[in-house]
């Protein structure tokens, strides 16, 4: 053992030399957590898209869309709790939007040479939860506004 | 060598957190090779340094001077960040494999690139170190202060806050499996 312990001192070690950086990058929030929010943020307007998608694409009635609109329903009675479908299905997948955003985003300004930089880390995980969110969101918000012009206009 | 003796340094820092940038500027090239040596991946030592520092800018007002040198204090937060690491990932060697086969990263990032290129030419130390990585981070911790960072009983013990003779058990059981990895 001594023999072995006297070629680990022997050994040469990489001197991991590099100098100190001018800045140090830090996430705004933490990457791994951001995702998995995001992933919880998206599960109800997926699921309610995907009970959309089974009953009016594939005909598939399995009444999960039904008891979803009824409890939708009973919810717009409320006053307060009419909003929270929108929250649901707007509100929490433009809040994973933001929290991926800043997992992924660094910010600097050089007032010096009056220069906004923004670096982008590529963590895959995170841009897909921000891809997502982003998709639900124009998937109801053009609904809304299809919705809107077909009830202003009755042309559709 | 540091402007100020540590201890006033520390009273500075604890009354303009601004001076820390000294500490910063002293002490990041060591705390990022002891990281860079123990993770052998670039951008995992960088983030590892970083939160290294970052932590201890926030617990310095909260630093008490009980004799233990500030170097000892920030190498004992690195240990403990690279330790959290190797818990929650389990050591994976195709990162140490895309060393080893010379895989290009997309960034050019000419501080990476001679590191790797420097990882690459010690082959000896990435071979023990991939051993290395796979005993429990008591024996890695040990290891590599000793052998890596070349410090002796006392400031092991200093840095990890254990008993000397606890050092010398750990460094005794942990060179023995490391001799049994090595020789396998």
């Amino acid at each position: 053992m001594e023999d072995f312990e006297k070629k680990l001192d022997r050994m040469t070690i990489p001197s991991g030399s590099v100098k100190p950086p001018l800045e140090i990058k830090l996430a705004i929030v933490n990457a791994q957590r951001s995702a998995v929010l995001g992933i919880w943020f998206v599960a109800v307007p997926c699921y309610f898209l995907f009970c959309v998608f089974m009953k009016y694409y594939f005909h598939i009635n399995l009444g999960l869309f039904d008891t979803m609109v009824e409890m939708m329903s009973d919810l717009d009675k409320n006053p307060i709790m009419k909003w929270l479908s929108p929250i649901l299905l707007v509100g929490l997948p433009l809040l994973g939007i933001t929290i991926n955003g800043l997992a992924l985003c660094h910010f600097s300004y050089k007032p010096e040479e009056k220069i906004f930089l923004i670096s982008i880390r590529l963590r895959w995980l995170n841009i897909a939860v921000l891809l997502l969110s982003l998709a639900l969101i124009c998937i109801f918000m053009g609904y809304v506004v299809v919705e809107s012009i077909h009830h202003n206009t009755g042309l559709l | 060598m540091l402007p100020d003796p540590e201890q006033e340094l520390l009273q500075k820092i604890q009354v303009d957190p601004k001076q820390f940038g000294v500490l910063f500027d002293y002490y990041y090239k060591g705390i990022f090779g002891y990281v860079f040596r123990r993770v052998t991946d670039y951008d995992l030592a960088r983030d590892i340094a970083s939160e290294t520092f970052l932590k201890a800018f926030l617990k310095i007002k909260s630093f008490q001077w009980k004799g233990i040198s500030i170097s000892s204090w920030l190498y004992r937060i690195a240990t403990n960040e690279v330790n959290q690491f190797f818990r929650k990932n389990r050591y994976k060697p195709e990162k140490l494999g895309s060393i080893i086969s010379g895989e290009k990263f997309l960034i050019h990032d000419s501080s990476r690139e001679e590191l790797e290129e420097e990882l690459r030419r010690h082959q000896e130390f990435l071979q023990v170190q991939q051993h290395v990585k796979t005993l429990d981070t008591r024996y890695q911790e040990v290891i590599a202060l000793r052998f890596f960072e070349g410090k002796d009983n006392r400031q092991i013990a200093e840095i990890l806050n254990k008993p000397e003779g606890t050092i010398k058990s750990l460094l005794s059981r942990g060179i023995e499996k490391l001799r049994i990895l090595c020789n396998q």
